[in-house]
């Protein structure tokens, strides 16, 4: 976790939520925004939301979104055309999955790179507790999500 | 006898020496008494003249209660008033140009009040060049994902407000005219590196409708032309809009949002007579 990138936003009943990018994948720029809130006299941590960001994209803004796209991941070559985030491609007969989004540039997922995110993502989670992610999730709309990226000086290139 | 007549003579001479010491004498005090009566009359017409001097000193004193004050009022020019009609972020600007320079010349004054009002009433907005842009997908309240672009802005308001202070002074130093037009072309400039917030109007038809009927719309183009091809002579209007850059803060901005007209007010406020 880059701890120097962690920053701060509250929510609607004022509870103060962190944020911290954790790396899937430092070549293809494939992050985990981990939304929490900290509870110090409890000494513990709730998750409240968790999204996937590739590169300069938020592909996912909801938790279910997120999951979503983690079994996609952990699927692998077992998914099909239904997939919602990556298509199976074929290349030289090794399977790869190609990230469907906006962007211009084609990014693959190699068997390995998939297993190895699917299996930081579920390290994310130790140390947090994660009901309250499901009892109330915290939603970003675009506009507060504009203003805290921008609050943090992360709108800079 | 010869004694007698000698003795008699010599009397006689004594007698008359006598006499004339006398009548000397006498002429010496007349003159004296002449002197004093003189100086006498003299001091008088000194403390007379005194006396009058010290009169006439003494009735000038409380004239000046007596001065009636000239009826004569402040020049009152027709000018706008940016306060009054929701312009208070130009009311500085407003000042500096319109009643410093006293330009209120038509039509320069009056559309120069045009630009201020649409700049002031429309979020133009200028994007960053060192902006990133994030790209999100997000789920609005409808539950329906957007796909929406962010980046961070400048607004075209406060950067136009800047490049205007910091151009006054390499305005100023050319003939009116040229100076105004060249004020003019300040709004141009900044108005073709905007977008609209929320509009699809694109720039060049505003400035368009802005410049049509303006008699001196060749020549600002003519400026602007100038100021892109980075000419030497107003390569200060170009340096003014980078140098807001670096000064004027940044604003976020998403694209999300539902488009919105562009708003140009159809009736031109009502010039008031004021004293500067």
């Amino acid at each position: 976790m880059a701890y120097d990138q962690i920053f701060t936003l509250t929510d609607d009943f004022g509870i103060e939520l962190k944020i911290i990018p954790v790396a899937l994948n430092l070549d293809k720029e494939i992050h985990l925004l981990h939304i929490f809130e900290e509870d110090h006299s409890a000494k513990k941590k709730f998750i409240r939301n968790e999204l996937v960001l590739v590169g300069n994209q938020i592909l996912t803004s909801t938790f279910s979104d997120t999951v979503h796209f983690m079994e996609e991941l952990n699927l692998f070559d077992i998914g099909n055309n239904q997939n919602k985030y990556l298509d199976i491609t074929e290349y030289q007969s090794t399977k790869n999955l190609k990230l469907k989004h906006n962007g211009d540039e084609n990014i693959f997922i190699s068997k390995s790179e998939a297993k190895a995110m699917y299996k930081i993502f579920n390290l994310a989670f130790l140390g947090y507790s994660v009901a309250a992610v499901l009892e109330k999730e915290f939603r970003f709309t675009p506009q507060l999500l504009t203003k805290t990226l921008h609050d943090n000086q992360l709108l800079l290139r | 006898m010869g004694f007698l007549s000698n003795t008699l003579m010599v009397v006689g001479t004594i007698f008359l020496f006598y006499y004339l010491y006398k009548i000397y004498k006498h002429n010496l005090e007349e003159v004296a008494k002449e002197k004093e009566r003189l100086q006498k009359q003299n001091d008088l017409q000194i403390a007379l003249q005194n006396a009058m001097n010290e009169e006439i000193t003494e009735e000038v004193e409380p004239e000046p209660e007596k001065f009636y004050e000239l009826n004569t009022h402040k020049v009152r020019y027709a000018l706008y008033n940016p306060s009054f009609e929701g312009l208070h972020e130009f009311r500085a600007i407003y000042r500096l140009i319109v009643q410093d320079n006293l330009w209120i010349n038509e039509p320069f004054h009056t559309k120069f009040y045009e630009f201020l009002m649409l700049i002031n009433d429309n979020q133009f907005m200028i994007i960053d060049p060192y902006s990133k842009v994030i790209t999100m997908n997000v789920r609005d309240k409808y539950n329906k994902v957007q796909t929406s672009k962010s980046y961070q802005v400048y607004s075209t308001k406060d950067i136009v407000k800047h490049m205007i202070s910091y151009c006054m002074e390499d305005i100023t130093r050319f003939n009116k005219k040229d100076a105004q037009n060249l004020l003019i072309s300040i709004f141009i400039v900044a108005l073709k590196q905007s977008v609209h917030y929320l509009s699809k109007d694109v720039p060049q038809n505003i400035i368009d409708r802005m410049l049509k009927d303006y008699k001196e719309a060749p020549m600002i183009r003519n400026i602007v032309h100038m100021v892109e091809t980075k000419k030497e002579k107003v390569d200060f209007i170009q340096e003014a809009f980078y140098d807001a850059f670096s000064v004027v803060e940044t604003l976020p901005y998403n694209d999300s949002e539902v488009p919105k007209a562009l708003e140009i007010r159809k009736e031109l406020p009502q010039k008031l007579l004021q004293s500067i």
